[in-house]
């Protein structure tokens, strides 16, 4: 129940302290940076994911939220209050760690009541706030049990409770759900969702899953190398990503890149792909002029649910400019231009079906409805037509990796 | 070519089972002889020094060949408690040890807990410096050690025997070697609902290296209850004699009953020996615990 800002929070190491395999990192006299200039605002009652790659500072920079770490320069409020060098415990924060913590020689109760015990809480008010969490978390089974003797899943409900008794005011979690299996973590991350509702306070959530990052936050905040890539909501990040490697990080399949050039005549902007020619929208292009984007090489990124596949027989007559006719499946395309590739594999996924293909000298992913899979009826090897529509367009500059289709007042 | 029948297949799998299991109990016994036969080798010094605890001197001092007391007799132990105040000294080391064992389990286990989880400067330097105490050897300081304690006036007193072993950099450095494989984050949680490093040692730490701690109190009594030399030097008078020496005065006193010397040996070893009875399980646990868990 409070708000959290980062101001220009850096952390740095000393280089001989410098982890193995994080060669990426910046290092500088002082040291490897681990987190560069973090700046952020979260909101009373917000759920802010902090997602990237292993490496990328976003575990560090939870930590020092905490207190776990020392802040090297910026700093940090917790409620308006400076908290750099306020110990952990002070900062009325709890926080759920990826092994769950749990200490192994007390039952799930004493787990929970520990922290309420240290803070010299009454006795009536510890059982009323265990036995409340314990009923949300459906574990009051569970409270006379070692966490010795509880599954994966139930010691992470354990390691919430423990979180949640104290009523903090952040919740920090630490990738709380990377150990659990594929099954659970869904369960879990539903009930996560719910207990957000129930809660009412400030979440701050690490993880290296997009789909966890995609499905909880509020806001997304997506690092790399100890840098904010883009801060947005999930449909910000998804529709609009600032740069290639937000692109390619949010989405699963990943997006396909292609490289291409970038053609301007008068107002009107076009890409062209293998001497294929895709017209920009005219909100793209209005983007373009306001920026005064100059005609040059880019990479365009169309995500794999976007592609649409097309009957091949009137390609193979006349190449790559052929009217390739949509399938009945699909919304009429008609005047769509096509690209011509190979298909590789397909991966069954139920309703969708991934089709994995060669094309412009690369691996691109299509995922197609399992239904029109059906009814085109490609085996592995054959050759196929691709075409994606102009507004469903990516384009990032070649040079820079950046969007170019961003307004500039929203970078 | 002849077909086997059923019987046949049968009959043939039989002998293969029989002739593999009757290989594997040939095993099994030849190592379980040759393990009795070391044993017994092992403990027949101390086996024949309790057989010769019950034998009257005449029997030990005769030509033939006496594995086993004839007329076995009490009377060496008799004498032997009669001799010397053989309790008292029994007494003293159980305080001196149990002290020592006590002191040294405080002290390690906190000076180890800031060593591994503690951040502060020159902790690698600290810890080399008490790493490099271990390379001295104790006859090395005694002698400096024993002016210091007879300048305070300390001498023949329990606090001379106990103090000076009151911590070691050996307890320190196993303990830290335990601490080193206690997951970090059961710290940091602990920290984050509010715990002082105090009660993280007593509520948590401690508690959960239980085996860790039996280990090294194991190992401290028995160091301690097997001191020698300094017991030696800073004692005289028999009220603070520990069992070690005591065990020796009986050999100046009456030279020449060996028997006698060998009852009191035996009466002495029982404490330790069953110490060690009681902590073998904790003590092998803790001493391999780092290696095998990784």
């Amino acid at each position: 129940m409070a708000s959290v800002t980062l101001k220009h929070i850096e952390k740095i190491y000393p280089a001989q302290d410098k982890p193995d395999g994080k060669q990426n990192l910046r290092i500088s006299e002082e040291g490897v940076h681990a987190v560069e200039d973090f700046n952020l605002e979260i909101k009373d009652q917000e759920f802010i994911v902090l997602v990237g790659p292993s490496g990328c500072g976003k575990s560090t920079t939870l930590r020092m939220i905490a207190g776990l770490e020392s802040i090297s320069r910026g700093d940090l409020y917790i409620d308006g209050t400076l908290m750099n060098n306020v110990p952990p415990k002070e900062r009325d924060i709890s926080m759920v760690f990826q092994n769950y913590a749990l200490y192994p020689h007390m039952t799930v109760q004493e787990n929970m009541e520990f922290p309420l015990k240290l803070r010299k809480t009454p006795k009536e008010e510890i059982r009323r706030r265990v036995q409340e969490a314990a009923e949300m978390l459906e574990i009051k089974d569970l409270l006379k049990r070692k966490p010795g003797a509880l599954s994966g899943g139930q010691r992470q409900r354990v390691a919430i409770g423990r979180a949640i008794v104290r009523h903090p005011k952040v919740l920090l979690m630490d990738e709380p759900l990377s150990n659990l299996d594929a099954k659970l973590r869904n369960q879990m991350r539903a009930e996560i969702i719910q207990l957000r509702k129930q809660l009412k306070t400030t979440f701050i959530y690490v993880t290296h899953d997009q789909t966890e990052a995609m499905t909880l936050g509020d806001r997304i905040v997506i690092m790399k190398d100890g840098v904010i890539q883009q801060i947005g909501t999930p449909e910000e990040v998804y529709d609009h990503p600032t740069n290639l490697f937000v692109a390619g990080f949010i989405g699963v399949p990943k997006m396909n890149f292609f490289k291409g050039t970038l053609l301007k005549t008068g107002t009107e902007y076009k890409v062209e792909i293998e001497d294929v020619i895709f017209p920009l929208p005219k909100d793209a292009c209005k983007t373009l002029v306001s920026s005064g984007t100059l005609v040059q090489d880019v990479i365009i990124g169309v995500r794999p649910e976007n592609i649409l596949l097309m009957q091949t027989e009137s390609l193979t007559q006349s190449g790559s400019t052929a009217k390739a006719q949509p399938l009945p499946t699909q919304p009429a395309n008609a005047g769509l231009r096509a690209l011509p590739g190979t298909a590789d594999v397909s991966e069954l996924m139920g309703a969708t079906v991934q089709l994995h293909f060669t094309a412009c000298d690369g691996d691109r992913t299509a995922v197609i409805p399992a239904l029109q899979w059906e009814s085109m009826q490609l085996q592995p090897g054959q050759p196929l037509a691709f075409s994606f529509r102009g507004s469903d367009i990516h384009l990032f500059s070649e040079t820079s990796g950046k969007s170019l289709l961003r307004e500039p007042e929203k970078v | 070519m002849s077909t086997l029948t059923k019987e046949e297949i049968d009959h043939l799998k039989n002998t293969a089972n029989a002739k593999a299991l009757q290989r594997r109990r040939l095993k099994t016994s030849a190592l379980l002889i040759t393990n009795v036969i070391f044993a017994f080798l092992i403990l027949l010094p101390l086996l024949y020094a309790v057989s010769i605890a019950f034998m009257p001197s005449g029997e030990l001092f005769s030509t033939e060949m006496n594995l086993l007391p004839k007329h076995p007799t009490l009377t060496n132990f008799r004498d032997a408690l009669q001799k010397v105040p053989l309790f008292r000294f029994v007494l003293n080391s159980f305080i001196v040890a149990g002290l020592i064992t006590i002191g040294q389990i405080i002290s390690c286990s906190l000076a180890a807990f800031s060593f591994s989880f503690l951040n502060f400067k020159g902790k690698e330097v600290l810890f080399m410096l008490l790493m490099a105490t271990m390379m001295i050897p104790g006859e090395a300081t005694i002698i400096s050690n024993y002016l210091t304690v007879s300048g305070w006036g300390w001498l023949d007193s329990y606090h001379v025997l106990i103090i000076p072993y009151l911590t070691s950099a050996m307890g320190i450095f196993l303990f830290r070697q335990f601490y080193k494989s206690f997951p970090i984050s059961l710290y940091e949680s602990a920290m984050i609902d509010g715990c002082s490093n105090i009660r993280f040692i007593f509520r948590i730490l401690l508690p959960l290296t239980k085996s860790a701690i039996g280990a090294m109190a194991v190992y401290t009594f028995i160091n301690a209850w097997n001191m020698y030399m300094w017991p030696l030097l800073v004692t005289g008078s028999q009220q603070m004699r520990t069992v070690q020496i005591g065990i020796s005065m009986l050999n100046s006193v009456d030279a020449q009953s060996m028997t006698l010397m060998i009852a009191g040996v035996v009466i002495i070893i029982l404490p330790s020996i069953s110490i060690f009875i009681i902590g073998q399980k904790q003590l092998i646990r803790g001493m391999f615990s780092g290696a095998v868990k990784g």
